[in-house]
């Protein structure tokens, strides 16, 4: 399988490789648009034409695969208003309608490439926030959020509680139920969010998971809500159904409080991810960080100016918020917290573009079954550095989310030899990259999403703000291709219930008279 | 009203977390309010290192929450001479003598000085035979503890110290027959009186000084005005130190407690012959310098018995030698063989209550003086129920003798006297006391038990 394709008068190129999975998905290329959130939607987790067009757009920068954006499968556990969800049957057409331009999208990238003018593969990542959910919404005022424990999140001090076992049964069956809804909405997989610090992982994490009954204590328990997700969306799918697990590689628990436990390390994913192939996990993709955001995940900066725009947002979800804001705040702390944030990361702000995840998805490459696919994230964004990790085996796919945000069209130039290295010596005539900024991993897209639809917010890559907040608004702009007129369903329930037909009062009573 | 609004979980954790912060800095303030109590307003006597000054001037417990503010107690004096002994005539005699010997610095002097004028409670409380030692503001049996202000109580050397007066010096060193002695001096150097303690109080009339407060108490101008006045008065003349702002407010407010209290023991001890009287009223024979009513004061203030119209005035005893009067028959009439007890019921009479008794302070004083250790007593079958107490919870050791010195009989013996006084003894007195003092363990023969 995989077997290399030699492009004609291209060098030894490894991205534009497609790369099959055991489950018989095949992605056309190595380039992973990897899950990045937004809130474009509905309140209700109805899907908007504002996401069509942001998925596709990617999908026409040439990826092989998309990941959704975070999908919760249930009202409790979404991390923030207006993110498309799957806790609905009513949500299936939405989807249905996404992969559907996402896999037309994807053929028009490469019109003239054989095999690179497939369709781009559209994998719905299955997620539930636990207990970091950042903004429950109205729904979520008066419950706290589920989790494996009843401490609350160490960082915004978002309140939770331990879930029962019927609970824990309750919400497996919503992983499954939303895998079947992708596989009715023709999607090409799922992904189970099984990392940076959401439900999956406060189960795995052993700094987190303070159970003592069958889903705590030893890696074994810890692993057995994850596990008994992939086999019940297996049974659910009947086997049929693309199914990946994105996990920590190490939790790193401590970085931000160096007095908590580190948690969960690389011999302990190796096993869980054993344990999950065998189960039937078609891929591993691979992140690090317990907690979202972490210093490592997204690899980048603290902004502390867009933290104080913006995590105002977030002073009502959690006990710690307020705090956290005063730090941010400060004069001296939120600059300190900044430096500090930088510091706890592990890996220089100029290595982030090395990938701070390859180390370990190379050791999971070696240890796990060769036919399964690992696809790292972490700071990829140039060819070189991608190429060299492919050619080296250390992994099978890349993904990447937010230098994808900054340049939609990354793969295209990728797939034109050009990479990020060369723009200090290329004619400006040659290719538009003298005119063009990498991604900075100044993670200022992280905070303005809490508020603002996401996008680039780094001011230092545009000529004008203007220009910057133009490109942000593109999602917006009134397409016809991507009109919900088109498909004959307006956005929201597939299915309205009619509205009653109330008859004015007189012809009532005039009714009963007759 | 409209309806309670319901508090989202983060809303509900933030007001539980509160509540905790409001919990957490009340129980600091009330450490904070324990401490300052602890070390600054908690009621601590004025200790002394010296077991003999202990004696002298330590506290026993009755300076403790009763006791009198030393600021009043040492204006009462000159704002209330006339209740003085001899109507106070006394005591403006020796005012004026002292103010004619050394005439009062102006308070201008004083301040640049940094000393003060002679107070006139000196002279005043000189009058009931209470001995002040030169230099000290109070007098031997005067004990002082600071219960938010200093107060002033009594303590054993008030009734069981006195002086001898001596011919010359050296007829003083022959006292204790000890080179290392040195006599205080009371009064004039040429009076040559010489403290002993241990000795009855002959010469102080104890009748006449809680007369004295009573009618002190009595007396409508007992008020809390005209008595900071008096003290700011004595203050501006430098015979007494300022009030602080917090003393006078603290003063200004005990004053009312302070006078129904020595009114109420006023009405308690009503039947004494220094009071006022009407015609038909029971009272008491005059006590008198050196002699005490032992047991009316305790039926009427500790037992609250009817008055009966028994009284029993009588000699303060010597407390010299106290290890082998364990096992005798104690106090006046002999109802008791503790020592231990005998030293708690000495102390209530002293003034002190069996709620304020500073049980370590006098044990200290009965250790000094040669008692037997409390828990040996507890030993003993006969007598009351006592307190078990831990001798490990006192500094001062139990010695076999006693560290108080013991006098000699420092004048010339006339023989001839003394073999008349011999057959007198042992006709009237032998029968219930022993002959040749041999320390009888029992009243040989009581005439009460016969009868």
């Amino acid at each position: 399988m995989n077997e290399t394709i030699q492009r004609q008068g291209k060098d030894d190129d490894r991205i534009f490789q497609p790369l099959t999975f055991r489950s018989g998905l095949v992605v056309k290329n190595r380039l992973f648009r990897s899950n990045v959130s937004g809130r474009f939607d509905h309140y209700d987790g109805h899907g908007s034409d504002a996401r069509i067009k942001w998925e596709t757009s990617f999908a026409e920068g040439g990826v092989g695969c998309i990941i959704s954006s975070f999908t919760p499968v249930s009202v409790r556990g979404r991390i923030l208003v207006n993110y498309a969800m799957i806790d609905d049957d009513d949500k299936i057409p939405f989807w249905r309608r996404i992969g559907k331009y996402v896999h037309e999208a994807g053929t028009r990238a490469f019109p003239n490439d054989p095999v690179q003018s497939g369709s781009c593969k559209y994998i719905m990542q299955l997620s539930h926030s636990g207990r970091q959910r950042d903004g429950g919404g109205v729904e979520n005022v008066f419950n706290r959020a589920q989790s494996s424990t009843n401490r609350n999140d160490y960082f915004h001090g978002i309140l939770c509680e331990a879930m029962t076992k019927s609970e824990i049964h309750e919400v497996v069956q919503q992983f499954a139920e939303g895998a079947r809804r992708a596989q009715e909405a023709g999607l090409d997989g799922v992904e189970l969010h099984g990392a940076n610090g959401y439900l999956i992982t406060q189960y795995l994490s052993s700094a987190i998971n303070d159970r003592s009954d069958e889903y705590g204590g030893t890696l074994r328990n810890r692993a057995r809500f994850v596990l008994e997700i992939i086999d019940a969306i297996k049974q659910k799918t009947h086997g049929e159904l693309h199914v990946q697990l994105k996990t920590n590689a190490a939790d790193f628990d401590n970085a931000l409080y160096p007095w908590r436990k580190p948690g969960n390390t690389l011999n302990d994913a190796l096993q869980v991810c054993g344990w999950a192939i065998d189960a039937g996990a078609d891929a591993i993709h691979v992140s690090s960080g317990s907690i979202f955001p972490h210093p490592r995940n997204p690899p980048g900066d603290f902004p502390v100016a867009d933290a104080i725009n913006w995590y105002d947002i977030m002073l009502s979800s959690g006990v710690n918020t307020r705090f956290n804001y005063k730090i941010f705040t400060n004069r001296w702390l939120g600059p300190l917290f900044r430096l500090w944030w930088n510091y706890r990361r592990g890996v220089a702000y100029q290595d982030i573009k090395q990938g701070v995840n390859l180390e370990f998805a190379a050791a999971m490459r070696r240890e796990l079954p060769k036919e399964i696919p690992v696809i790292v994230t972490g700071g990829f964004q140039h060819r070189g550095v991608i190429n060299d990790a492919l050619r080296a085996g250390k992994v099978d796919g890349v993904s990447i989310a937010r230098p994808l945000i900054a340049n939609r069209d990354l793969p295209k130039l990728f797939y034109q030899e050009m990479d990020w290295a060369d723009a200090s010596w290329m004619p400006a005539d040659k290719w538009p990259l003298r005119h063009r900024k990498p991604c900075s991993y100044c993670n200022k897209c992280l905070f303005n999403d809490l508020e603002n639809p996401l996008g680039c917010y780094d001011q230092t890559r545009y000529p004008t703000y203007d220009v910057m907040i133009d490109e942000i608004m593109e999602v917006f702009k009134d397409l016809e291709q991507y009109q919900s007129a088109c498909t004959g369903t307006p956005p929201g329930p597939s299915s309205p219930q009619a509205p009653v037909d109330l008859k004015p009062l007189e012809s009532q009573e005039g009714d009963h008279a007759a | 009203m409209p309806p309670k609004e319901r508090l989202d979980v983060v809303a509900a954790a933030y007001a539980q977390r509160r509540r905790r912060i409001v919990f957490a800095i009340g129980m600091l303030l009330a450490l904070v309010v324990v401490a300052i109590f602890w070390y600054y307003l908690r009621p601590l006597p004025v200790d002394y290192a010296n077991a003999k000054e202990h004696f002298k001037y330590g506290s026993i417990g009755s300076d403790s929450y009763d006791g009198i503010p030393l600021a009043v107690w040492r204006i009462l004096p000159e704002t209330f001479p006339e209740y003085l002994p001899h109507g106070g005539e006394n005591y403006l005699r020796a005012i004026a003598l002292r103010d004619q010997q050394q005439p009062p610095a102006t308070p201008a002097r004083l301040s640049l000085s940094k000393t003060r004028n002679p107070s006139n409670h000196i002279e005043g409380y000189s009058q009931f035979g209470f001995m002040f030692e030169s230099g000290r503001e109070l007098p031997v049996g005067f004990s002082q503890r600071r219960v938010y202000v200093d107060r002033v109580g009594l303590n054993c050397a008030v009734c069981h110290s006195s002086t001898v007066k001596v011919n010359s010096t050296d007829q003083a060193y022959k006292l204790y027959n000890d080179p290392d002695w040195k006599p205080v001096f009371i009064g004039k150097p040429e009076e040559y009186r010489v403290l002993v303690l241990g000795m009855p109080a002959h010469a102080m009339d104890l009748e006449a000084y809680f007369t004295f407060l009573f009618r002190c108490a009595e007396d409508g101008r007992f008020t809390s005005d005209i008595l900071l006045a008096a003290i700011d008065r004595a203050a501006a003349a430098g015979r007494v130190p300022k009030l602080s702002l917090i003393e006078s407010a603290i003063i200004k407010r005990s004053i009312g407690t302070l006078r129904s209290t020595l009114l109420t023991r006023r009405k308690q001890l009503h039947y004494l012959a220094l009071l006022p009287h009407s015609a038909g009223d029971v009272v008491s024979p005059q006590f008198g310098p050196g002699r005490v009513d032992t047991f009316s004061p305790y039926k009427s203030i500790q037992f609250g018995f009817p008055l009966d119209g028994t009284f029993g005035v009588s000699d303060y005893p010597s407390i010299w030698n106290q290890r082998p009067r364990e096992g005798m028959n104690l106090h006046w009439d002999g109802n008791n063989q503790s020592v231990f007890e005998r030293n708690i019921s000495a102390s209530l009479g002293a003034g002190t209550t069996p709620v304020e008794l500073d049980m370590n302070r006098m044990l200290r004083t009965a250790a000094w003086i040669g008692s037997p250790p409390p828990n040996r007593a507890a030993e003993l079958k006969s007598g009351p129920e006592l307190i078990p107490l831990k001798t490990e919870e006192l500094k001062s050791p139990f010695p076999r003798h006693g560290e108080m010195k013991i006098p000699n009989y420092p004048f010339a013996v006339n023989s001839v006297l003394a073999a008349e006084g011999a057959k007198h003894y042992q006709e009237y007195c032998a029968s219930c006391h022993g002959s040749n003092g041999d320390w009888s363990r029992a009243l040989i023969d009581d005439p009460l038990d016969n009868a």
